[in-house]
């Protein structure tokens, strides 16, 4: 075999296997959002079809717009939405504060504080849901979205606060520095120069925070039973009942699915240091 | 050589804090985040402990009492709770080892440039950015007895139907599902491993003649060897507390056979009401997951010291 033969044969098994992988890894979604797209009789139809006439009918069931198949699912759209913006401007707003503090101000124990933040970000949450289930009893606000902001915050701090810390470390000194010699007082150039110099990273991280209380059902499910559902609760209901509604369940989980993939496009180059948060050195 | 000397920034700061007199504003700053992390999960992890020491169960309050160390035992002894922990390390082992062998895979192939090679991998990362609740129904529908796709494609070379979630193979599923959607973390971290490799080392390597096999067995393999150990212990800790996937896809069931033991927390706290025993599961669930970590831990200085 010459050089370039077996060059060349390297290359097809190369783009051979980028292409079965693409596939086992892209069909799981693909399917069901096709089946959110699919008439009725297409979609329990045998041999499953991949070519149909496609049709907006389970979405507008599913917010109860037609169709006679049950309740909207529009409150647990929206409770999601509040739930997830709340959770994420609170856990920034902390973890902004607790970020630059560690990183630039060095309060006394900076580096044990950091490490103990980190810790609690390993914490198991299904181990917190007997007593956060006590806790929103005891202050009657089980079933209430204020019951899930609570945890959904204390839980996204952690890595908010990690991941502005390594953004705050990362901005020149020198700057802040110009600014206190020039009369700024140390709130001021926080607030001024360098939160505005920080502003990609907040957008990273806001968006890295908007995925736990957008997507989890560990604190959903026991907290929740009819007034403060969200989406992930609505849909995980589904196994209960025989005879699902196929394309009604597609068509939430494709609204709970789309956001996302648009997000990890969005912030692709900052997911290493989200999940790796304190692990691999930046 | 515009680089200022190391020693600037690192004396930096100090300049930055008057030394005149206590300074507020760290501490003002740091007190949010501090205090939010004591009372939501440090405080309710402790009163948790607390609940673990005594019989509390809602539907017959008359009887809740402290029990010392009754629950623990219970649950040493208990058949189905010792079933739920050899599920739960089996179930943990066999699939960490397949994410880990498959997301190295994944790594080494994504790391050769290719066209398109920066779509594919955020394509690749979806799966681990969706919902495990989205994931677990993809997969539910995928794995459909009368109108699944997988049953359809094996109809084609003649395998018949087979009731993927509903009998003994429900385990294997929900493994399938799990790999699916955490591979991708595991190559994701392999990757960036690999690409901070120093190129020099592996094209010196490659001058004194070693072909692929033997560059990757006598130099990434040991170059990458602590970031394999930190995926291992990201994945281990995640696995063991799984609960969406399998709360999805069975329930536990069929007949209790895939009843892990983030899944029986939540039964025993919101089905029989035994907050007592729910604690007991959650804080033994909390000391697996710490000593875990801390024996990777010390692997990982080893590692680090030779």
């Amino acid at each position: 075999m010459t050089f370039r033969t077996r060059r060349t044969l390297g290359r097809t098994a190369l783009y051979l296997a980028v292409v079965v992988i693409v596939i086992f890894s892209a069909t799981p979604l693909f399917w069901i959002l096709l089946t959110s797209l699919k008439p009725n009789v297409d979609a329990f139809g045998w041999p499953p079809k991949l070519f149909f006439t496609p049709t907006l009918e389970h979405y507008g069931a599913a917010l109860g717009l037609s169709g006679d198949t049950g309740k909207s699912v529009l409150p647990a759209f929206l409770n999601s939405i509040v739930v997830t913006l709340l959770t994420t401007l609170l856990a920034l707003t902390t973890g902004t504060l607790a970020g630059y503090s560690l990183a630039r101000l060095r309060p006394r124990g900076a580096g044990s504080i950091t490490l103990g933040i980190l810790a609690v970000r390993m914490l198991p949450p299904i181990a917190l849901v007997v007593p956060m289930f006590q806790l929103a009893h005891t202050l009657r606000a089980a079933d209430t979205i204020t019951a899930l902001i609570i945890p959904y915050t204390a839980l996204s701090i952690p890595l908010a606060t990690w991941m502005l810390y390594g953004f705050f470390l990362d901005l020149p000194r020198e700057l802040e520095e110009a600014a206190i010699v020039d009369g700024c007082t140390r709130f001021e150039a926080f607030w001024r120069v360098m939160l505005p110099l920080a502003a990609p990273g907040l957008a990273a991280t806001a968006v890295y925070t908007f995925l736990l209380p957008w997507n989890d059902l560990v604190f959903s499910l026991p907290l929740t039973t009819t007034n403060a559902v969200t989406l992930p609760v609505i849909a995980s209901r589904a196994r209960v009942e025989e005879g699902v509604l196929w394309g009604q369940l597609g068509a939430i989980a494709s609204v709970m699915t789309i956001p996302v993939i648009i997000f990890t496009f969005l912030v692709q180059k900052y997911i290493v240091r989200g999940i790796a948060a304190g692990a691999v050195k930046q | 050589m515009s680089q200022p000397p190391a020693s600037l920034p690192s004396t930096a700061p100090r300049q930055l804090r008057p030394r005149r007199r206590w300074d507020a504003l760290p501490y003002i700053f740091l007190a949010p985040a501090v205090l939010v992390l004591a009372t939501t999960l440090i405080a309710p992890l402790f009163y948790n402990l607390g609940l673990s020491f005594q019989q509390v169960n809602l539907l017959e309050p008359e009887n809740n009492r402290w029990v010392g160390l009754e629950n623990y035992l219970w649950a040493l002894r208990d058949p189905a709770t010792r079933y739920t922990f050899g599920l739960t390390l089996g179930f943990t082992a066999v699939t960490v080892f397949f994410e880990l062998l498959l997301g190295l895979g994944l790594a080494l192939i994504l790391n050769l440039s290719f066209r398109g090679n920066r779509f594919v991998r955020v394509l690749l990362l979806i799966p681990m950015m969706v919902s495990e609740v989205v994931a677990a129904l993809s997969w539910r529908l995928l794995m459909h007895t009368d109108f699944g796709l997988i049953n359809y494609l094996l109809s084609l070379v003649g395998i018949e139907r087979q009731a993927w979630l509903g009998s003994s193979l429900a385990i294997p599923a929900i493994m399938v599902v799990e790999v699916w959607q955490h591979t991708p973390f595991v190559m994701l971290i392999l990757l960036a491993g690999l690409q901070s490799l120093p190129r020099d080392v592996i094209e010196a390597g490659e001058v004194d003649g070693a072909g692929p096999i033997a560059q990757f067995r006598y130099i990434i393999w040991p170059l990458l060897t602590p970031i394999v150990l930190l995926a291992l212990v990201f994945r281990t800790m995640f696995t063991l507390r799984v609960f969406t996937p399998v709360w999805v896809l069975t329930g536990g069931g069929p007949a209790d056979q895939t009843m892990v033991i983030g899944v029986d927390i939540y039964r025993t706290a919101f089905r029989y009401y035994d907050f007592g025993k729910a604690a007991t599961l959650s804080w033994i669930l909390l000391i697996v997951t710490v000593i875990i970590t801390l024996v990777y831990m010390r692997l990982l200085r080893r590692e680090a010291l030779s």
